[in-house]
């Protein structure tokens, strides 16, 4: 099973219409976004920090420019409440509760080369791996509020909000948890100066490195996770048995996640490659 | 979980065989002899230079946003530094250091000259 899903305006074969990849956010959206409660974002925009227009049924739509320069003015990044206001369904790690927890990885990339790439290593290497693709910094931090994955992997040159940034403000992000998080990066050391205060203790991969790099720091950001997994399902193998053959197959977590975030490529898994 | 690639087979050695030497390097110092992953990310990268080069052109036509073409030069500095072209790799290299204020007829120029030896190197269609 590999998955992935994007929500980017890169792939114009995906048909579904996220307010997330566009100019515009519902106040749900921003809310989720920054770990604040609806009516806190509400308030942000009547008092002006954002700037926003109302549909004609009332509801604001926030402007992605106004969004993008409160997050790099406030320097706090995502301050985020959320455990207080939007945690309900959160355990108390801060993780999200699945009946058979799905191994997720959050690529904030905007190159598609390097997303190509990614795919295929993931889908060759990883095939417990759900894999989610976001072109910008805050399409990332919309899916990031959607998906809690346990793993980013940011590029640092990103289209409006740098990764540098990003990063600062999700590590100040309530949902941040336990979440890993691995630099992908074309900066040579000298070039990675200026963002080096987000990359304290951060693993960094250069990108023409990646394919030797990347997978062993995902086995070592995951590893648990997918062993975790493996168990998981052994132990719910001999049930079904017990059950006949007819019995139907436990709900997936990873279907529940694709009806929430639109699937555009579904790929067999290519032949086992083992030597 | 300890990932192994194919091991070498008569077909997939013919066929790294028939890649420039630049990037038989690659395959090997990069990919660890991946030449499977190695293939089907070129061919991507040969389908994505076309959207590439729409994008190229219509941002020096326009001639206003140079942060795009900074990240489109930063892009294709990477792959091609993946793929083990590095000579033309730091052309693009070149084209992103002066995007950010060489004058735009200039970064014509460094294009044109970049989009040739992607032409070149990768066989590209230029009238597809």
């Amino acid at each position: 099973m590999w998955h992935l899903l994007q929500n980017t305006p890169m792939n114009q074969t995906n048909n579904h219409i996220d307010m997330s990849s566009g100019a515009y956010f519902t106040t749900l959206e921003v809310a989720k976004m920054l770990g604040m409660a609806v009516r806190s974002v509400q308030l942000m925009v009547d008092r002006g920090d954002l700037q926003a227009w109302k549909t004609p049924g009332g509801h604001r739509r926030i402007t992605r420019d106004s969004l993008e320069r409160w997050i790099k003015g406030s320097r706090a990044g995502v301050t985020g409440v959320a455990a207080m206001h939007g945690g309900a369904g959160l355990r108390p790690s801060g993780r999200r509760r699945h009946s058979v927890h799905v191994p997720r990885i959050l690529l904030i990339e905007d190159s598609a080369h390097f997303q190509n790439l990614v795919s295929s290593l993931i889908r060759q290497r990883f095939e417990d791996i759900e894999l989610h693709v976001s072109a910008d910094a805050i399409a990332g931090l919309v899916s990031f509020g959607h998906l809690q994955p346990d793993l980013i992997i940011v590029d640092i040159l990103l289209p409006g909000m740098d990764g540098a940034t990003l990063i600062s403000g999700l590590r100040s992000h309530a949902l941040f948890g336990n979440c890993k998080l691995i630099v992908l990066t074309a900066l040579d050391a000298q070039q990675r100066e200026p963002y080096a205060h987000a990359l304290h203790d951060v693993a960094v991969v250069h990108k023409p490195r990646l394919v030797q790099e990347l997978p062993p720091l995902i086995e070592a950001a995951m590893g648990h996770l997918l062993a975790d997994r493996s168990a998981e399902e052994s132990s719910s193998a001999p049930a079904l048995a017990a059950g006949g053959a007819a019995a139907p197959a436990p709900a997936k977590a990873s279907s529940k996640a694709a009806s929430k975030t639109k699937a555009v490529a579904t790929e067999p898994r290519p032949q086992p490659a083992k030597g | 979980m300890k990932y192994e690639p194919l091991p070498p087979t008569a077909s997939g050695e013919a066929l790294v065989a028939q890649l420039p030497h630049c990037e038989q390097v690659a395959v090997q110092s990069l990919f660890d002899n991946d030449f499977a992953l190695f293939l089907t990310f070129r061919s991507a990268c040969i389908e994505q230079f076309e959207h590439d080069f729409q994008l190229a052109a219509s941002l020096l036509e326009a001639q206003q946003d140079r942060a795009a073409l900074v990240r489109l030069a930063h892009s294709l500095k990477g792959v091609l530094n993946t793929l083990g072209h590095t000579e033309i790799g730091a052309l693009a290299h070149g084209l992103q250091v002066h995007a950010e204020r060489a004058d735009w007829a200039e970064l014509q120029g460094l294009w044109t000259a970049l989009r040739l030896r992607l032409v070149a190197a990768f066989g590209l269609d230029l009238s597809a």
